[in-house]
Parts: C-alpha cells; sequence; structure tokens
C-alpha cells in the first residue's frame, strides 16, 4: 500500500524526517519497501488562460495557442486533443525545468514559434494521462506558481502491511502507529457537516435481512451534486498512492478511504426504484451485473444490497451496472457498511473479483466507526460537488458490536520475551495503540479491544504488541547454551555427506536438479513407474515429481556437452518419489547417482587417457563399497532396463535384492535426451543399502608371509573371467587367500578366438611360512580342477 | 732488484693473466707443460739460480718455489671450475604444471547445507526429517494458517490431489517432531519447499529451506535472537550484524524477520541490498499457543522459538551469485569455479 509523508503531516505535525519514519516503521513491523520522490520543485510554472487556438499551419494534429499568465502572453504550439479557448490551463514558460528532466527552451516546431509548453499530469510527474493536457477549474487565478495547487514535493512510502493488520491500509492507521512509537497524537476526527437536507428517515429506510454476514450499514444521502473532474490537488493525492482519478464523487470516496481505511460505495439514488436499501443474502444461482459489465453467477448467501426490489451492488466487493455514478447523476447514496470477512472472501472468490473494497473487508474493516467516513465523504461531495445533505444517517446496526477483553499478566509477558518490563511499560504500550487498559492486580491488566484491530484475541497476540513497540532491538540476546541434548543427525544425511566426499575426490561434480519433472522424456523410454503428478503445475514440463535421478542427470549431461564441457562426471544424491496411491503420501526415498561421458582420465601432458568404459564406472562402484566399509553385495546380469543397455549393463544385488544398477545408456536414452557420445550411469537405492549395511571388524593382520604365484591361462576368448575367478575362489583351496586378475591380452601372440588371462594368486597359511611343496601342490589341485572344468592351456 | 728476481715477477704476472684467459682442457696442460714442466719456465728460472750471488740464492729458490706452488695451485682450482662447467645441461623441468586428475566439488547448495547442520548440531541441535508431499493439516492447518488464507491457493501452492500439497516451508516439520517427542525438543530441518512461482532471477518453484525450534520451560525471544546471532557469525563471519523486524506468520507470535548486514557492501549499501545496507534471510518467531494446541504441548509450562533460512538466498550471498537460475542450471563451467 503506497501511503504519502504530506498526506500524513496533514493528520499529525510529524517532525521525523522521511528516514526517520521509514526506519521507525520498519523496525516496528511496517516495513517500507521503497520510498519514492513525488512531485517536484516546480519553477516557471503556473497557471495561465488559453485565449485563442488555432490550427497549426503545417501540421494536423498541432495547434498554436495564444496563452497569458496575466502578466504577458505566449505562442505555445500544443498537440493535445482537448485544448480550447478560454480554458484555466499550466503552463511551463521557457527557463522551466520538468520533474522528468525536460528543460523548456525557446523553440520552432514545424516552422512555428513555441514558447513554452501546456501540460498533462504525466509531464508534471502527477498522474498518467500523458496525451490530454490538465484542464484547470474556471475559478483558477491566472498567473500562480502551481505549487498553490498541488503542494510540496511529496515522499511515497510503498509499505507492506501484514495480512493481520487491516487497520494499517490509511494514512490514520499509519499515523496510530506513529503515535505508538512516539511521533505525535492521533486526532479524533471531528468533521463539521451542514446538514441542510429533508431529515433520512424521510428519504431512505434502511433494513438488513442477513446481519451475520452484514452487521450494520450506514448511508448518506446528497442530493442535487454536479459530477465533474476532480480538482488538481484530489488528483494528484490519489495518484500519488496509486489511484486513478474518474470523477469528483468516487475521487472524494477513495480518498476518505485512504484517509481512514473503509471502504464507502456511491450510488446514484436516482436509479432506486423504492425509497429503500434492503441487503439480503443471494438466492441460489441468482445473477448480477457488476458495474465493469460481466453478468456474474453468485454464490448463495452473498450479500446483495437491493433498492427493495432490484439488486444494485455486489455489497463490499462491487457496485452495480445499473446505479452507477454518472455525467447526470444528482442524487447520491452515499454507503459505509461492515460486510463479514469470511462470507466477502468466499463470494470474490468464487466470481474471480477480487477489488480494492473486497481486499479491504476481506481482512476486516472497523465496524464500529463507519459513519466518521460517512461523514468525511459526504462533507466533501458538498465541498467539491455541491448539493445538499440530508440531516442524519440511515444507521441500520441490529446487533452492537461487543468488544473483547484480553488479561495479560507482567511474568507471561517477560516469560515469553525474556524482558524485564513493567505493568505500566507493558500498559502505557498498550494504551498508545488506543487499546483501554485496567489494572486487574499488582501485575496484571485487562485490554479492551476496539473493532479496528481484530487480530488482537489472546494474551499472546497483546505480547506481540508489547515486543513491537518496545522494539526488537531493546531486546537482550541471550547467549546460546547447547545443554546436554542428544544430538542427532539421520543416517541418510550422514549417508549423503559420505558420498559427496567420495565421489567429489573421485572427480565428479555434484549437482542439485529440480524436483519438479518433465514426464514425457520418461513416457519415451517407457519408464515404468507410478507418477506423482501435480494436479496444477506450472507447465507440462514440470508436472511430476521426478522418481529417478538419471532423467535430471541426462538432462544436465546434454546440457553441459551443448557448452562444449568435453568430458562430464557428475552425480547427485537427492529424493525421488512414486505414488502410494491416491489419499496417501507418495513414497520418496534418497537415490544416488551419478552419469559419466567423455575421458577415464583427465587429458594432459604425460596422461595417457582413454574414453571411459564399463570397467571404470565397475570399478568406482566397488571402490566406493570400500569407501562406506560396505561388502554385503554381487553384480548380476541385468534383465531390461529403460535407461541401460543390458549388454554393457549389471545389476548391485544384495541378498537377492536390487539395490542398484550401473552399466551403459542405451542408444534409445540417449536419443531421447539428445547426447550423441556414450554415457555411462550408476545409481544405488539408499534406504534399500543402509538396510544391508553390516559393521566393520577389526581383522588381525597376519603374522607370516605370504607366497604369490602366478599363472598364465590361455582360454576361449568367449570365456567370462569373472566366472573362472568365482570358480577357483569356490574351491575352497585351503591357504589361497587371494585371486586377482593382473592381465588380460588376445593378439599375436595367442591363437585365434583366444585369450590370456594372468592371475596372481596368493597363498598364506596363518601358523607358519607355507613350503614351495604345499603351494606347487596347491596350484596343481587347483589347474587340475579347473582343466576338468573349462578348455584351457598354461601359457609360459 | 736481482734481475732474476724481477724475471719471476714478471713470469708471475704473465703466468696469471693467461690462466684467467684458457678455457679448454688442452689450454690447460700446455699451460701447465709452459710453466710448471721439467723444462717449463719455472724449472728453467731455477737452472739460471748459480748465477745468483750466494747468499741471495736461498731467497730467489724460495721465491721460485712459492711462484711455482701458487701456479699449481690456481691452474688446480681452474681445472676444477672447467669441469664443473663441462658437465651435460640438466633436462629436469620443474616448471612444467603438475599432473591433475579430475576433481569435482560439492554443489554450493550441498554445502550450505552441511555448514548449516555443522553449526546447529554443535549448538545442540538434532536434524529432523518429514516427506515433500504433505497434508493440509501438517502444511497449513496445524500452523494455524486459517481455512481462507491466501498461501492454500492453487496459484500459489502445488497441489497432488485435493488435501495433499507441496510443502510450501519446511514448517511441518516442526509438527511432525512435536507429535512424536514431548519437550525439551531442539531440532533443524533441511529440505525442499515448493511454491508456484514462475522462475526468474530470484525464483525457483522447488527451493531448500532450514527449520529450526526449540521447546522447553522458559525459552524466550532473547534466546531466538541469541541463537540467531550465533549463527550469523559462524557463517558469515564476525562482521556480520543481525536485526529483527516484527512480521506476521501465523504460526508464531512475536513474529519476525530477520536480516544480516549485507556482506557484499558491508553496510553501506549496494544492489544486492537494495541499498538498505541489510539483506533479509527468513522469519522467525515464538510458537504461537495455538501450535502447541494442535501437538498437546501447554503453552503455560513450555514456549519456545522457530525459524526458517532460506537456503538459496544464504548460498547466493556466500557466492556472490547474482541469479538463482545458475543453482539449478548445473552448468559445469559455472560449478567447477564456486
Ligand atoms: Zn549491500
Amino acid at each position: 500500500m503506497n501511503i504519502s509523508y504530506n498526506w500524513l503531516k496533514s493528520i499529525i505535525p510529524l517532525e521525523w524526517s522521511v528516514e526517520k519514519l521509514a526506519d521507525k516503521l520498519t523496525m516496528s513491523g511496517t516495513e517500507v519497501e521503497a520510498i519514492e520522490e513525488f512531485g517536484a520543485e516546480f519553477d516557471n510554472i503556473v497557471t495561465a488562460q488559453v485565449k485563442s487556438v488555432e490550427k497549426h499551419p503545417n501540421a494536423d494534429k498541432l495547434k498554436v495557442c495564444e496563452v497569458s499568465d496575466g502578466d504577458h502572453d505566449y505562442h505555445v504550439v500544443c498537440g493535445a486533443p482537448n485544448v480550447a479557448e478560454n480554458q484555466k490551463v499550466i503552463l511551463a514558460k521557457v527557463g522551466a525545468k520538468l520533474p522528468k528532466g525536460q528543460h523548456i527552451k525557446e523553440a520552432t516546431i514545424r516552422g512555428v514559434q513555441s514558447s513554452g509548453m501546456i501540460c498533462s499530469y504525466a509531464e508534471l510527474s502527477l498522474g498518467e494521462y500523458t496525451d490530454v493536457i490538465v484542464v484547470l477549474p474556471d475559478e483558477t487565478t491566472v498567473g500562480k506558481p502551481i505549487q498553490e495547487l498541488f503542494g510540496e514535493k511529496d515522499y511515497v512510502f510503498e509499505l507492506e502491511i501484514t495480512p493481520n493488520r487491516p487497520d494499517c491500509l490509511s494514512h490514520r492507521g499509519i499515523v496510530r502507529e506513529i503515535q505508538a512509537l512516539g511521533g505525535g497524537k492521533l486526532p479524533v476526527p471531528a468533521i463539521a457537516i451542514e446538514e441542510t437536507g429533508a431529515p433520512i428517515d424521510k428519504e431512505v429506510v434502511v433494513e438488513i435481512l442477513n446481519p451475520d454476514d452484514c452487521p450494520r450499514y450506514a448511508a448518506r444521502l446528497i442530493k442535487g451534486v454536479e459530477i465533474k473532474p476532480s480538482p488538481p490537488w484530489l488528483v494528484s493525492k490519489l495518484h500519488a498512492v496509486g489511484i486513478r482519478s474518474i470523477n469528483n464523487v468516487v475521487d472524494i470516496t477513495n480518498y476518505v478511504m485512504m484517509e481512514y481505511g473503509h471502504p464507502l460505495h456511491a450510488f446514484d439514488f436516482n436509479l432506486f426504484e423504492n425509497k429503500k436499501v434492503v441487503v439480503r443474502g443471494a438466492d441460489k444461482n441468482e445473477k448480477f451485473v457488476t458495474l465493469d459489465g460481466l453478468e456474474r453467477k453468485l454464490p448463495e448467501d452473498s450479500v446483495l444490497i437491493t433498492d427493495g426490489g432490484k439488486a444494485v451492488a455486489l455489497g463490499g466487493i462491487m457496485g452495480g451496472l445499473n446505479s452507477e455514478v454518472t455525467q447526470d447523476t444528482r442524487d447520491i447514496l452515499l454507503e459505509s457498511a461492515y460486510f463479514n470477512p469470511v462470507r466477502i472472501r468466499r463470494t470474490a472468490k468464487a466470481v474471480k473479483l477480487s477489488t480494492e473494497s473486497s481486499q479491504r473487508f476481506e481482512r476486516g474493516a472497523d465496524l464500529e466507526n463507519i459513519t466518521v467516513p460517512l461523514d468525511a465523504a459526504a462533507r466533501l461531495i458538498r465541498e467539491l460537488a455541491g448539493g445538499e445533505i440530508a440531516t442524519g444517517i440511515a444507521d441500520c446496526y441490529p446487533n452492537e458490536y461487543r468488544r473483547i477483553s484480553i488479561p495479560l499478566t507482567v511474568e507471561e509477558t517477560n516469560r515469553l520475551l525474556g524482558t524485564e518490563l513493567s505493568l505500566s511499560e507493558i500498559q502505557s504500550i498498550l494504551e498508545s495503540l488506543d487499546l483501554l487498559c485496567t489494572k486487574t492486580a499488582e501485575n496484571s491488566l485487562n485490554a479492551e479491544i476496539p473493532s479496528f484491530r481484530p487480530d488482537l484475541n489472546v494474551p499472546a497476540d497483546l505480547i506481540e504488541e508489547v515486543s513491537r513497540i518496545y522494539g526488537f532491538d531493546n531486546i537482550p540476546e541471550s547467549e546460546v547454551l547447547s545443554g546436554n541434548m542428544d544430538v542427532e543427525i539421520p543416517a541418510n544425511i550422514r549417508f549423503a555427506k559420505s558420498a559427496r566426499e567420495f565421489f567429489t575426490v573421485r572427480g565428479f561434480d555434484e549437482v542439485v536438479n529440480w524436483v519438479l519433472y518433465n514426464p514425457k522424456k520418461l513416457q519415451k523410454l517407457e519408464y515404468d513407474y507410478k507418477p506423482v503428478q501435480i494436479s496444477n503445475p506450472l507447465s507440462e514440463d514440470t508436472a511430476i515429481l521426478r522418481p529417478h535421478l538419471f532423467g535430471s542427470l541426462l538432462d544436465r549431461v546434454a546440457y553441459n556437452l551443448n557448452r562444449n564441457v568435453e568430458d562430464i562426471k557428475i552425480f547427485e544424491v537427492d529424493t525421488i518419489f512414486e505414488s502410494a496411491g491416491k489419499g496417501k503420501l507418495p513414497a520418496q526415498s534418497l537415490q544416488l547417482a551419478g552419469a559419466w561421458t567423455g575421458n577415464a582420465f583427465k587429458q594432459g601432458w604425460g596422461n595417457p587417457t582413454r574414453a571411459v568404459d564399463f570397467y571404470d564406472i565397475r570399478g568406482l562402484i566397488e571402490d566406493f563399497f570400500i569407501h562406506i566399509g560396505y561388502s554385503n553385495y554381487r553384480f548380476s546380469a541385468l534383465d531390461g532396463d529403460a535407461f541401460l543397455d543390458s549388454e554393457w549393463s549389471l545389476a548391485i544385488t544384495s541378498d537377492d535384492e536390487l539395490i542398484g544398477k550401473l552399466g551403459k545408456g542405451s542408444s534409445k536414452t540417449l536419443d531421447v535426451f539428445e547426447i550423441k557420445q556414450p554415457t555411462w550411469l550408476f545409481f544405488i537405492d539408499v534406504p534399500k543399502l543402509l538396510g544391508k549395511r553390516e559393521y566393520i571388524r577389526f581383522e588381525e593382520p597376519p603374522k607370516f608371509p605370504p607366497s604369490d604365484r602366478d599363472l598364465a591361462l590361455v582360454v576361449d576368448d568367449s570365456l567370462k573371467v569373472g566366472e573362472l575367478m568365482g570358480f577357483v575362489n569356490s574351491l575352497d583351496e585351503k591357504y589361497l587367500e587371494d585371486i586377482r586378475l593382473f592381465d588380460i591380452y588376445s593378439g599375436k601372440q595367442v591363437p585365434e578366438n583366444k585369450k590370456s588371462i594372468a592371475l596372481s594368486l596368493r597363498f598364506r597359511h596363518p601358523e607358519r611360512t607355507l613350503t614351495d611343496d604345499e603351494i606347487d601342490n596347491a596350484i596343481n589341485s587347483i589347474l587340475n580342477r579347473l582343466k576338468s572344468k573349462y578348455k584351457l592351456d598354461l601359457r609360459e | 732488484m736481482i734481475p732474476l728476481l724481477k724475471k719471476l715477477e714478471e713470469l708471475r704476472n704473465t703466468a696469471f693473466e693467461e690462466l684467467e684467459s684458457l678455457s679448454s682442457k688442452a689450454d690447460f696442460e700446455a699451460f701447465r707443460v709452459k710453466y710448471l714442466g721439467r723444462k717449463g719456465e719455472i724449472t728453467s728460472c731455477l737452472r739460471e739460480l748459480s748465477s745468483v750471488e750466494p747468499d741471495m740464492r736461498p731467497k730467489v729458490g724460495a721465491a721460485a718455489n712459492e711462484l711455482k706452488k701458487e701456479l699449481t695451485e690456481a691452474l688446480e682450482s681452474r681445472l676444477n671450475e672447467a669441469d664443473v662447467k663441462a658437465k651435460p645441461k640438466s633436462k629436469i623441468d620443474l616448471t612444467l604444471p603438475g599432473r591433475s586428475h579430475f576433481l569435482g566439488k560439492k554443489h554450493p547448495i550441498s554445502r550450505t547445507v552441511e555448514d548449516i547442520i555443522d553449526i546447529f548440531y554443535g549448538l545442540g541441535f538434532s536434524v529432523a526429517q518429514g516427506p515433500d508431499v504433505e497434508t493440509d493439516y501438517y502444511n497449513f492447518d496445524a500452523l494455524n494458517t486459517p481455512d481462507e488464507h491466501p498461501a492454500r491457493d492453487i496459484n500459489d501452492t502445488f497441489y497432488v490431489e485435493d488435501g495433499i500439497c507441496l510443502r510450501t516451508h519446511t514448517s511441518p516439520v516442526q509438527i511432525r517432531t512435536m507429535e512424536n517427542k514431548k519437550p525439551p525438543v531442539r531440532i533443524i530441518a533441511p529440505g525442499r519447499c515448493y511454491r508456484k512461482d514462475t522462475p526468474d532471477a530470484s525464483h525457483a518453484p522447488n527451493f531448500f529451506q532450514v527449520e529450526g525450534l526449540y521447546v522447553d520451560t522458559n525459552v524466550t525471544f532473547a534466546d531466538l535472537k541469541g541463537v540467531i546471532n550465533v549463527f550469523a557469525r559462524r557463517m558469515f563471519g564476525s562482521d556480520v550484524k543481525v536485526r529483527f523486524r516484527p512480521h506476521f506468520f501465523p504460526f508464531t507470535e512475536p513474529s519476525a524477520e530477520y536480516d544480516f548486514s549485507c556482506m557484499i557492501c558491508g553496510g553501506k549499501g549496494c544492489r544486492t541490498c537494495k541499498n538498505t545496507g541489510w539483506v533479509e534471510i527468513s522469519g522467525a518467531g515464538m510458537v504461537d499457543p495455538a501450535v502447541f494446541g494442535h501437538v498437546g504441548y501447554d503453552p503455560s509450562i513450555y514456549s519456545g522459538y522457530a525459524f526458517g533460512m532460506g537456503v538459496d538466498r544464504i548460498t547466493m550471498l556466500r557466492y556472490r551469485i547474482n541469479d538463482i537460475r545458475y543453482l539449478y542450471d548445473n552448468d559445469l563451467r559455472v560449478l567447477t569455479k564456486l
């Protein structure tokens, strides 16, 4: 909401500077988001009169005007369509500087001399109309500096009013805050009103049929007004706070709203068929045409203002087209009412119509004081639009508002704040906010809450008021004591940290991607999952929560390849989601996944490199499991996967349960993600892994030295080496401690369709050194059994 | 002067002069023969000793032997020098760049979250977690958010189905934690949140927060100020100042927003802090008694504070990142330099 500094000063004699006021407001909860200078020091800009208007000889759209400031006549070329003879206007003379920096100089426009400029509101930074000039009231004296019309240079505060503080949505509301902060006293409104018309009850009767939704409705009648443009000061004041000028009566209702905070509505009373206002709830399926010309279907029980017959306004939200104030309006019925916030919110939401008025009633208006703004508006209408004010107010107020009273103790205040405030300090703060306090005991009081503070209901609400006016800065700052709490970090968070440490050291950059994901790519891959579908997504590309990290990782691979990053090693450890069925929260779990494309080793001088392959990614995972101390797993064949090429991929299992996969992205996957080079992937299901994790146990180091023997075997090149090594391990050869593959070769030295594998076997006896004979025997035994199982030759 | 002594003196001058000019091994050998050899200059001088008067002979002989000794030593030392010079030049080049391997980095968001956890763990806070997809009850109702509150609107909050939304803050973890444990409760809850914001330089529809909660007997607003101050100093250094401004949240009362003095400009004013010298971090406050009501804590016995912090924002401030999209683009040209 926008607030004018000069406007505040017209209510109290404020001595605070703009900066001080901004700081005080911000630090007490009314955040000043921006301050803008408004208007300017006008120099050489005066009121003037247009004496004659002639067509420009060389330009159709321009006119040549003779303008007088009383002392001199000036030739001025003007392009505004509304310029006319005898108008009172605003003339920027040669030498004037306009607020936006433009200097007015002698000029020749299309061959005609021009000595000055007739101004629009926009050129003066006072309004938004750019193409029409300001036309001043006929009674304006010419030759006066225009400061006399618009007032001094102003500052507009853009305030963030929190939703609990409807009372701050006006200049007087902000002045009440200033009062609490010690900047002055909010004057009680004293509105001198001349009631020269007939008694109101002879003119109009107000009746409320739904007092729960409309507990109070007050109206005044002003007869014989003249609808015309507002005077400049009103236009510019409204513009300062962001409201567009419409006509004098509508502008006055807005002006009063910005002063007092209460929305008013003006009806053309001559369009009422009965001398009545009847407030009622809408019938089921009832329709109404609002003044924006749209017919709206209303929810049942929406508040309708009627003339006893037809509806004339959708109460608290918008007037009707059938009772709108127009140029021809003579008699004004001015409404100031209170509507139930919940009812207004429901109707506004249902008809998708949010207005300044509906927003204020939704937050809660000041029920007790609705006649004050009504008087202020009536007085201004009489002043600016003429007419006679009927005597009295038609105020229908079936049940008087009952103020609540909130008890507060010194002890509970200090207990929550950590302060040492006394009762009198607390009381004076609450009273500065216009809450009526009564001391009830040595250390307690009762605060009576007026209707403008619907946010105050329980003692904590009062403590909050005390704290913010006392000042958060004045509340001490305690030392933090960690205490003897049992502190815990969950296993998945510790796991993620450990994974980050391993993979970054192994050259992987961590990525963090959006969880909101695109289902289309997964569809193309025929990935089988139960999507967590967002019913109101931002776009189709972000319509699900990702069920797997591979998609995001592949997106990032493509993104970086397109930016000439050639070697990509990335990993992510984050949450994935699958639906658990309607009405249930989805299943969510932590996944660790990575992608690797490009070189296996970093290219550089003396670093031989090659493309990453399957064994790099397999070795990586094996090493990771060593890093976290995990050995209860095995690799097994993968039968089909949406992302992976099964020829080049394996499953990671633990006790026959799948805990992860690794391998090559399939050609279809690479197609879908538009990646043009082999890409290797892995993932691990973290909760399953953590469920299988075992404790690492201490092992005595061996006491006797090992004996190593190498075996070079020539075998069919289709033989799976891992299977052969597994077979050797399964032989349970006594003292065989370890078997390692240290070379594999096929080529000239080996017959066609054969390969040579070099194994290193390590033997060890726990209690003594083994003899050569013992080792020879063991080797022979192993070889014999190998030979009986596989076709193989020993290679020298 | 004895002519032989004078000759020796001249010999000394020419010999030393000549020695200076020599460089090759052959030159040194020729020099040795010329002066020090059996038929060399000094030997021939000694032979002429007989022509000297007998009482002067020892003096001249000593001078000749002295010169021989000096020349021998000088030649020796020149030969050593030349020896070193003659060695082939070293091919060791320590100026080459070191061999580097692929090195990865943690994502800046992870670094921030890990650091926040470390700081609060040290202050006695456990880490709690809750689901990203929440019921309206945990995300709104139990946090005292009115039925008609705009935050519940489908324009602001993502829904999976009626009554089930993507959590808009990490605050539901407060409720889940308090439901399962009696006070004292001291936790932080890091996690993702979701709001229906169109992505731009400062908004992402999914982002990270850390929630904090401490409930016990006698927990005060002063304690909240204390803990946020410690956090600010540990995260951004001891120069950082903190200010609390009153604000409104349905689930805390009093409620505050807290700002850190701008670490970009040191509080003098810059674009990041919109010339205010302060950067907004997040919201905090004392747990609203209505929230305690939902979890069965007695507000007349217990009080507590809660705070949030925007991880993305803190990360951007730490690394001077001016656009949140850099955090989620995962452009390796950017990440590897952070
Ligand atoms: Zn700054």
